[in-house]
């Protein structure tokens, strides 16, 4: 009898931790494409739009979780481990959120501009333009949700990337021009070296061969036009240059041997082996893009629409086996998409 | 700019006398010109029968089209409690311009004697930088007044004029919780034959008061205003056919503008003006001849960390009308713009010719005024501009074709400027009704249809960079209501003014956005002023409903809706010679948390303090607006 209670009981804590884990794993927001939408410059409140994997959308998962709105120039967003983290350059802070179920956890503040998340191991690394967009830094958040150390850069990080402990920040415009690549030791946080490139860097990623590679987006209508620059051993092998300017949002698939970016009314793929490009159109849509994820699952482009940047703006997938395009609608300045899959 | 900055201090007297004589010789011409300025009519005193001759450019009508401004320490709250007028606001003394019947804000001027005061590079004035002290005796003509100096205004026009009220010196002094300070001092003489009124006023504001955000109270931070204002006016008449006005503004004011949420952030901006007029008039002939000429020199400068912005505007209009008994009218006149600004390649000019031909026709009691213009622009002919009116009794209907040329910084806007931009074109209609039903008791009502087309809006290019094009129509139409009652029983005096105002102003263009509402404009406002006098105390309560404004162009977010209440508590007595006025007022009683512009809360409930000294002010009068 004894022994019969201590089984029922062990098949109770069974059931019951069984239940529990499938509560942690199937939360609304546990797989899809999150968009950050910036809202209506300058005060406009931000969203980030979700879309499941059935493409049932959510305009803004943030205001129908939690009945709030996010500070304006939802930025950069980067889940990790059950937190969802999303920096709000408008709002001066980064907005932390259970990642299934987008319920507030707690808000970081202490920051000034925040644009990118990067992970690195038990921390992670966020650069923020400082005051006046002029002041940068990576900002050190602990797994406590806590700012714990800054990596000095001045002038305005941007996007980044890890490899060998190092750090590659992408140093870009700002508010005025700049056209460094730094990297840095993730160990001391020490600068090694910087590369000086063409205007603008604003994304970086990494081949299958180990080549890092960094876009530049060069300056509006001027000289000089944008270039993509490939890099090994942390020094310039050599560059493509482009005949026009505005070029963005540099990705790669898993495999790494693909990359994607936007170029104005275009998506274009690039390969990092031979060195084509093949450019993307959709037909009927005259969009300047402003953001850009690739699903492995789905190998389909998400890229983002923002139309007048004052209405409600779009989403589009463009499916890379078929050509079939979706329109999802999201909120107002759709920009940076992330895929959680 | 240094220079100027001497010059100032010199004039009001903060700087050393080393630095003042050594720039005396700089600021010479407007001592000069200052002094002649006041001395003229001081040294002839004789009769005074002015205004007959005056041919003034704003057409007065009794009606919500054109509305006189009660005189106030708070332009913004006078026009929101006493008009139909609603603004882009972010923050209390940060940049703030007027949207009126719908359409946007770089429509609507503000005009000194004759000059559109408007920025030549984006075409908006901040009403902020208005020193109300002095301009007492303010207009709202909403109805696109077509007369050639303000052409470019079909939103209608905030015309700037003094009164003079007679021999007198004042001094006021306003606070306002969080050590809001404005200091003013105001001069006015006054005979037959000349007057005088040399004004000055001192700001300091910080700027700081408490808001929601997202239903906690939050404290701004400091974002202080700080600046000077010199004006005067001076008229004088020199028989019974001639007389003379000459007049000066100088402004200096510097202010830290607020990010969102008011946090403290590095942008700065300057404003620097000297603004001045003279005109002359005579009768030769029964016709009545007038010059003048009106002149603006503004510098701004905009700066945050990365940033430097400077701009030198510089504009002169001269104009020439002679007047005939048979109400014809004929005007030529010239306006010459210069812009130097370090975003821009070289310095931009615009030099613009103009004639119009008035002629006013009594019928049987129906008054005809029919107006056209011809502008010829930088060697080019403009569109004529027409204005076609007829008012019989409490009835007037106006038709407009105006149009309103792209601002510099549309044409020449280094990155995108688009130097092959069309004027844009407005075809106004406005029917203007204004009735006493009772001595005691009177209505306006007023309906409009204003079509814009040609529209210039700044859309991304394919080139990496935005650019204006000409893409957009807009149709904004609407009705302005008004009831206006007035009584007095034994020695109070009652007085209430509602208002209400509804207005569709919709894009026409684009096939999503058809239909859709403008931003920030909203659609229902409603108000009410309510006054109560008693011998020397008066009680004064507002309302203002705000309704629901769109904040993106296809209506997708919006602003709610707010409820302002306001009240104002005056008490006046005089000692002998002396009078003072103490007023206490109370601003957002109800806590209410709203927004002009989004993620810029205004205050909560403030507390303001209003001390007006006038020395040789004759009688205490029931002074209530």
């Amino acid at each position: 009898m004894k022994s019969t209670k201590y089984l029922l009981f062990a098949v109770i804590i069974f059931v019951a931790s069984c239940k529990k884990d499938d509560d942690e794993n199937s939360g609304t927001y546990s797989k899809g494409i999150f968009v950050l939408n910036q809202g209506k410059f300058p005060g406009g409140a931000s969203a980030v739009t979700f879309i499941s994997e059935s493409d049932s959308t959510t305009i803004d998962a943030y205001d129908t979780e939690n009945g709030d709105v996010l500070a304006p120039v939802a930025q950069g967003m980067l889940i990790k481990d059950d937190n969802l983290y999303v920096s709000l350059n408008g709002g001066n802070e980064v907005k932390v959120v259970d990642a299934n179920t987008f319920k507030t956890k707690t808000t970081i503040i202490g920051v000034n501009l925040p644009r990118y998340f990067i992970n690195n191991g038990n921390e992670i690394l966020m650069s923020q333009w400082g005051a006046g967009g002029f002041d940068g830094s990576i900002k050190i958040i602990s797994s406590g949700n806590k700012i714990t150390g800054e990596i000095k850069t001045g002038r305005a990080p941007e996007k980044m990337l890890i490899t060998n402990n190092k750090l590659y920040v992408t140093m870009s415009d700002g508010f005025a021009s700049d056209s460094l690549l730094r990297i840095y030791n993730l160990s001391t946080k020490a600068l090694i070296s910087e590369l000086t490139l063409s205007a603008g860097p604003n994304s970086i990623v990494q081949d299958n061969t180990g080549n890092i590679w960094v876009l530049c987006g060069g300056i509006f209508g001027g000289i000089p036009n944008a270039r993509l620059y490939k890099i090994a051993n942390d020094k310039v092998v050599s560059y493509i240059e482009f005949d026009n300017t505005g070029l963005d949002n540099l990705i790669t698939n898993g495999a790494k041997n693909k990359f994607f970016f936007t170029n104005g009314s275009k998506i274009s793929e690039f390969n990092p082996a031979t060195n084509i490009i093949t450019d993307y159109t959709i037909p009927g849509v005259n969009a300047f893009w402003y953001g850009l994820a690739y699903s492995e699952k789905q190998n389909a482009l998400f890229a983002s629409d923002p139309k007048d940047y004052a209405s409600q703006g779009s989403v589009y997938r463009l499916d890379l086996d078929d050509n079939k395009v979706k329109e999802f609608k999201a909120s107002v300045v759709p920009a940076q998409i992330f895929i959680k899959e | 700019m240094m220079m100027k900055s001497l010059r100032w201090k010199a004039l009001i007297g903060l700087c050393s006398f080393k630095e003042a004589l050594s720039t005396m010789i700089v600021i010479n011409r407007w001592l000069c010109f200052y002094v002649l300025l006041t001395a003229l009519p001081i040294c002839s005193a004789q009769t005074l029968s002015l205004d007959t001759l005056y041919v003034t450019e704003t057409k007065t009508h009794d009606s919500i089209s054109v509305q006189k401004l009660a005189d106030g320490n708070d332009l913004k709250s006078t026009l929101l409690s006493t008009s139909h007028v609603s603004f882009n606001l972010q923050g209390v003394n940060s940049l703030a311009t007027v949207i009126n019947r719908g359409l946007p804000s770089k429509l609507f001027g503000v005009v000194y004697h004759g000059l559109r005061l408007n920025s030549i590079t984006n075409g908006t004035y901040d009403i902020n930088l208005l020193p109300t002290f002095y301009f007492n005796n303010m207009s709202i003509n909403s109805a696109g007044n077509l007369s050639s100096a303000v052409y470019n205004s079909a939103a209608g026009m905030l015309d700037l004029k003094q009164k003079n009220n007679g021999n007198s010196i004042s001094y006021g002094q306003f606070y306002r919780t969080k050590a809001d300070v404005e200091s003013n001092v105001l001069w006015n003489a006054k005979n037959k034959k000349s007057e005088v009124s040399i004004g000055g006023n001192i700001l300091n504001y910080n700027n700081s008061f408490e808001f929601y955000r997202n239903d906690t109270k939050y404290k701004s931070e400091n974002n202080a205003s700080k600046g000077h204002n010199i004006l005067t006016d001076v008229s004088h008449q020199f028989n019974n056919e001639s007389s003379m006005a000459i007049g000066l503004w100088l402004q200096d004011v510097k202010r830290e503008l607020p990010e969102i949420y008011h946090r403290k952030g590095d942008q700065r901006q300057a404003d620097q003006s000297l603004r001045a007029y003279i005109n002359y008039s005579t009768v030769i002939k029964e016709r009545i001849f007038k010059i003048n000429i009106a002149y603006a020199d503004e510098d701004l400068l905009y700066q945050t960390t990365s940033i430097h912005s400077t701009a030198n505007t510089k504009s002169i209009m001269t104009t020439a009308t002679v007047k005939t008994k048979e109400a014809w009218q004929l005007q030529f006149g010239n306006k010459y713009d210069k812009a130097k600004a370090n975003f821009f390649l070289d310095t931009k000019y615009r030099n613009d010719f103009f004639t119009s031909l008035s002629k006013k026709v009594n019928v049987k009691n129906v008054i005809f005024d029919v107006l056209l213009i011809q502008h010829y622009v930088d060697n080019k002919l403009a569109p004529i501009a027409c204005e076609v009116s007829i008012r019989k009794n409490d009835l007037k209907i106006t038709a407009i074709k105006n149009y309103t040329l792209p601002g510099f910084n549309d044409l020449y806007w280094p990155i995108g400027g688009n130097i092959d931009l069309k004027a844009e074109k407005s075809w106004q209609l406005t029917a203007d009704y204004s009735h006493q039903l009772h001595k005691k008791l009177m209505i306006n009502a007023t309906a409009y249809s204003y079509h814009i087309t040609d529209f210039i809006q700044w859309l991304p290019t394919d080139k990496g960079y935005w650019s204006p094009t000409n893409v957009r129509k807009i149709w904004s139409r609407g009705l302005e209501t008004s009831l206006d009652f007035q009584s007095k029983i034994g020695s109070y005096i009652f007085k209430n003014a509602y208002l209400y105002t509804f207005t569709q102003s919709t894009y026409e263009d684009a096939k999503d956005q058809k239909g859709k509402q403008l931003i920030y404009v909203p659609k229902h406002k409603m108000s009410n002023t309510a006054t109560i006098g008693m011998n020397n105390i008066s009680l004064l309560m507002s309302t203002i409903f705000t309704g629901k404004r769109y904040e993106s162009t296809d209506n997708f977010t919006s602003l709610d809706p707010f409820i302002l209440l306001n009240t104002k508590l005056d008490y006046t007595f005089q000692l002998h010679s002396w009078q003072f006025k103490l007023g206490l007022g109370i601003e957002n009683i109800g806590n209410e948390n709203y927004e002009f512009v989004s993620s810029y809360p205004l205050p909560l409930r403030r507390y303001m303090i209003d001390i007006k000294i006038n020395f040789n002010h004759k009688k205490i009068t029931n002074e209530i607006n």
